[in-house]
């Protein structure tokens, strides 16, 4: 909002006053779809967070209410009192930051050299790259079951970080690929040139330059691990679950308990808010600066 | 003695974000430090233990641990969210594991797996005494190619439940059911409703078929495009065109969804499965709290007729320990055991004399129709190993049919057209 706010009022002083009125009904229009757009987004969530404060019977209220009589928060207690629920909680954290970080140093790596370096059928293997996710999660999850148990890394957390990498790899390479090739080559240059080596002009003056776009392609890497449910419903036991994973647990065989459950997605989505909020600037830029360059 | 100035130190969001980093991290290593990072299942070899996978319900691995202190053969219970189970199992059976000792099994997953030679067969441990403790065609169901595949534990039956502020008498017939229907639809009420959503359109209408005394399939062929078939699809579609059935039916992928609606007091009448007796009875769930009653499905040509899952137990070829996740089956389908899961869960018992227990009906008033509901058709309706895609199909046509896109006619012709594809007939 606080972007649109400064081009919209750049855009008013750089109109003559003569027509002031074009200006401000396109700058009302704008926010009208900007209000529309957030609605829209934001319904859901809103949805999800009302009904978490409101007991079973309240849920399918005919009319629906979007404002609790009274709030509710029998929901939330069951929910921290959940000790599986925390765990897995805790264990989303691990594998999603395991498979990020991995990922960022393996695949910063491997998009320098994508961008910058000679690299025998480049085109070629940038391509399979980006083929390999073409492909539905749904076909690698036999082959992956059948790999992490003859490497004895089944239901382990390692192994489920293997298995995130082969999507968070990937497109770390392509987005940081993109950030690197709009980076200036002469400053590299003069790295080079002063003495440094491909590794220190990589972490000295590289990543430096590109770390909005480190930081945004981390953080979808991460929420793209954290979120991943089908690998994990599979790939993991009880004592190494994710969250979505546990969270599919409220859908039972003869109902759901939906109360508790938005209770608990309202719980497990804020380590996820929190992270975005705080790197949010990060974000803006990364998204801005080169995403959709090279 | 001047006091040295503190020194105010502002934290940078670098730092902050740092420390907010390492703090988390270490959270999470610590919580899981116990578990291994990179290897599991790790036992003992002479150990007696099996492992089972199946849903979360608390009573499940009540119910393991008791095994485990009857017999002293540990029990690693995976509990696996019920949509999940399937793929779950099929993933292990593909990939060779021989993780499992025991497995759920539903009627149509036995034609699957058992098919692809993925369970043990256990025909001959099933004693003759234990084939009369059990439901008439009990194991029939879990039969596939002439072996038995399971043992069963509870019926999914669909029952018949009306709300006694709009209905005081059960309906005999569909005919009847939609007369009352009308008479109950306006101000914001609908007399009947449905699940459509997901493929349970089909449970809907082999009800309304085998109540005319049609069934879906003659082994591996289609019979359900018949005059039987048709009359039973139109009078699914009467419900709708004359607006008497919630429109969000369409909607609902669940019988619990749907129960959750009718538990708000604006639906006469529908077909839902035993979880909704309890639950319509719970003053946290429900606004109709003694208002509900069960009854025999309504019928056509043929008294009544229904549609039922059967919730088994078995043992996968590639266990292996397959003497001890005997003893667990046989254990889990003990009278005690069977009756505890009925005051607990809910669930229709599948031994007639945990069925008739006293304590059981008392608590359970819906099973009282059960014993005369297995006198008719019931069962699933299509168990073949192709059953996935075959209930895609065939539900896409029948909803088509429903909502108006497509005639009766060429909605079952079609569905027999893609059905028969699929099935190679």
């Amino acid at each position: 909002m606080a972007t649109l706010r400064t081009e919209t009022k750049s855009l008013a002083t750089a109109r003559p006053r003569s027509r002031a009125s074009a200006p401000s009904l396109s700058r009302a229009l704008k926010v009208g779809l900007a209000l529309v757009f957030l609605a829209y987004t934001l319904a859901p969530m809103a949805w999800l967070l009302v009904s978490s404060f409101q007991p079973r019977v309240r849920l399918f209220a005919k009319p629906p209410s979007w404002f609790p009589n009274k709030i509710y928060i029998e929901n939330y207690r069951a929910v921290l009192a959940d000790s599986s629920l925390l765990s897995a909680l805790a264990n989303s954290f691990l594998v999603a930051a395991f498979a990020t970080l991995l990922s960022l140093f393996v695949g910063t790596l491997a998009a320098y050299a994508f961008a910058r370096m000679r690299v025998p059928i480049k085109r070629p293997l940038f391509l399979f790259v980006l083929g390999s996710q073409m492909l539905p999660t749904m076909v690698l999850l036999i082959p992956m079951f059948v790999v992490l148990r003859y490497a004895g890394l089944l239901y382990s957390y390692a192994g489920l970080i293997l298995a995130y990498l082969s999507f968070t790899l990937p497109y770390v390479v392509w987005l940081l690929r993109s950030f690197f090739i709009s980076l200036p080559y002469e400053v590299e240059e003069a790295s080079l040139v002063d003495g440094a080596t491909r590794l220190q002009t990589i972490y000295r003056v590289v990543l430096p330059l590109s770390m909005p776009g480190f930081v945004s392609t981390g953080i979808f890497a991460f929420i793209g691990a954290w979120n991943e449910f089908l690998l994990a419903s599979v790939l993991t036991d009880s004592d190494t679950k994710t969250f979505p994973v546990r969270l599919a647990q409220y859908i039972g065989q003869d109902t759901t308990a939906y109360e508790t459950m938005f209770a608990a997605g309202i719980v497990g989505s804020l380590p996820v808010v929190l992270l975005v909020l705080v790197f949010q600037r990060f974000i803006v830029h990364g998204l801005s600066e080169g995403a959709l360059k090279g | 003695m001047t006091e040295k100035p503190v020194e105010r130190r502002r934290i940078s969001r670098r730092r902050f974000i740092a420390a907010a980093g390492g703090a988390a991290g270490s959270a999470a290593l610590g919580a899981n430090a116990v578990g291994p990072f990179f290897l599991r299942h790790v036992s003992a070899q002479d150990q007696r233990e099996i492992t089972i996978a199946f849903d979360s319900p608390q009573f499940w691995k009540d119910q393991a641990a008791a095994f485990t202190e009857a017999t002293g053969i540990k029990v690693n219970y995976e509990d696996v969210p019920f949509p999940q189970l399937h793929d779950r199992y099929l993933a292990a059976f593909v990939g060779g594991s021989s993780d499992y000792d025991v497995v759920h099994l539903r009627d149509d997953w036995v034609a699957e797996f058992g098919s692809k030679g993925f369970l043990e067969p256990i025909t001959d441990r099933i004693t003759p005494e234990m084939r009369e403790e059990f439901i008439p065609n009990g194991f029939d169901y879990l039969s596939y190619d002439g072996q038995v595949y399971g043992v069963p534990r509870y019926l999914w039956l669909w029952q018949f439940y009306f709300n006694t502020d709009f209905v005081q008498e059960a309906p005999k017939t569909w005919d009847d059911v939609l007369t009352l229907a009308e008479q109950h639809t306006g101000d914001g009420a609908y007399g009947y409703i449905m699940t459509l959503g997901s493929t349970l359109s089909i449970n809907h209408f082999t009800i309304h078929l085998r109540a005319r005394g049609g069934e879906l399939f003659d082994g591996r062929q289609p019979t359900f495009n018949s005059p039987e078939g048709r009359e039973a699809l139109q009078e699914m579609l009467a419900f709708i065109e004359k607006e008497v059935t919630d429109p969000a039916s369409f909607e609902l992928t669940a019988t619990g969804n749907t129960m959750d609606i009718f538990n708000q007091g604006s639906i006469a009448m529908m077909l839902n499965t035993p979880q909704v007796f309890a639950s319509a009875n719970d003053p946290e769930k429900s606004k109709i709290v003694g208002k509900v009653k069960v009854a025999l499905v309504p019928g056509a040509t043929l008294p009544s007729a229904s549609y039922s899952e059967t919730g088994a137990i078995g043992i996968p070829a590639a266990s292996k320990n397959k003497d001890l996740a005997w003893e667990f089956v046989k254990f889990v389908t003990t009278a005690e055991q069977q009756k505890q899961m009925a005051l607990v869960l809910g669930r229709i018992p599948a031994r007639p004399d945990v069925l008739n227990d006293p304590e059981v009906l008392e608590k359970y008033p819906n099973f009282q129709v059960v014993a005369e509901q297995s006198q008719y058709k019931m069962g699933m309706s299509v168990t073949l190993p192709e059953s996935s895609e075959v209930n895609r199909v065939l539900s896409n046509e029948l909803v088509a049919a429903l909502r108006g896109s497509k005639s009766v006619e060429d909605a079952l012709a079609d569905a027999e057209e893609g059905v028969r594809r699929i099935v190679g007939e």
